[in-house]
């Protein structure tokens, strides 16, 4: 699954370890969820979307 | 922005990985000296084997231990340092011919203890950990021990029912799951890189 993390985070001006903290996650979910090897849980996707203020699928985009 | 990548030196990763080896090393000639020696070097190959964990964390992740695995690595810490002391004691006393009659199955039974503490103590850490991606990772790793384990058993065991190979106690199932452990998860830390 695609996802704009990378750019929601750089457009705050976030390290991946920031965004961690804040997900309270480690920095190699973060890496793993913006390279598109892993795709998050639900509940997390919301926690996502409520952290950057988006709805999911603003964020998350199914390529099927 | 910084450290988007894990730093990945080659250098420090191998002479980290020597020292580890080193530490092991001297812990078991200590541990050849008779008395108190052996508990010594078994402490020393458990607490070598931690800080190599700790350090590579640190040294390759930059990144603060998160609190459950604080906690697992403690608990962890703990079980296998008491599997040494029991064991060695279970030993001693089972050369002094204290292991006979009813008391003895006590002492057959006192390192079993630390193993089974190290086995609760990776429970309590997939109970506690918060991070879904961690649980995940961990999850597979423990489906291919399981995996790796069973087969190794199976084949192993139709080797010995046809006396083709030796008898190998079944205590050995734990550090054999521990190796396929570490394998798959080096596998897995690898693919999602």
């Amino acid at each position: 699954m695609k996802n704009r993390l990378k750019v929601l985070r750089a457009e705050r001006d976030w390290s991946q370890a920031d965004l961690a903290e804040r997900l309270d996650v480690s920095r190699q979910t973060i890496n793993a969820l913006e390279t598109g090897k892993y795709d998050p849980s639900l509940p997390l996707a919301f926690k996502i979307a409520r952290l950057f203020g988006l709805p999911i699928e603003t964020i998350f985009q199914d390529e099927a | 922005m910084s450290d988007e990548v894990a730093p990945r030196s080659p250098l420090k990763r191998l002479g980290l990985f020597i020292a580890f080896l080193g530490a092991t090393a001297l812990s078991i000639w200590i541990g050849r000296h008779g008395g108190v020696w052996p508990y010594v070097g078994g402490l020393g190959i458990v607490a070598a084997s931690l800080v190599f964990a700790l350090v590579s964390n640190k040294l390759f992740q930059r990144e603060k231990i998160r609190p459950p695995m604080r906690r697992y690595l403690f608990r962890f810490g703990i079980s296998m340092s008491a599997y040494v002391v029991l064991l060695v004691t279970a030993v001693s006393l089972g050369r002094q011919g204290l292991a006979d009659g009813p008391w003895g199955y006590l002492i057959a039974l006192a390192p079993a203890v630390g193993v089974l503490g190290a086995i609760a103590s990776v429970a309590f850490y997939l109970a506690e950990e918060t991070d879904e991606f961690a649980r995940t990772t961990l999850m597979h790793s423990l489906l291919w021990a399981a995996g790796g384990t069973l087969g190794l058993a199976t084949v192993w065991g139709f080797l010995e029912t046809f006396d083709k190979a030796l008898h190998i106690p079944t205590w050995a199932a734990v550090p054999v799951f521990a190796v396929f452990m570490g394998l798959a998860q080096a596998v897995i830390a690898r693919r999602y890189r």
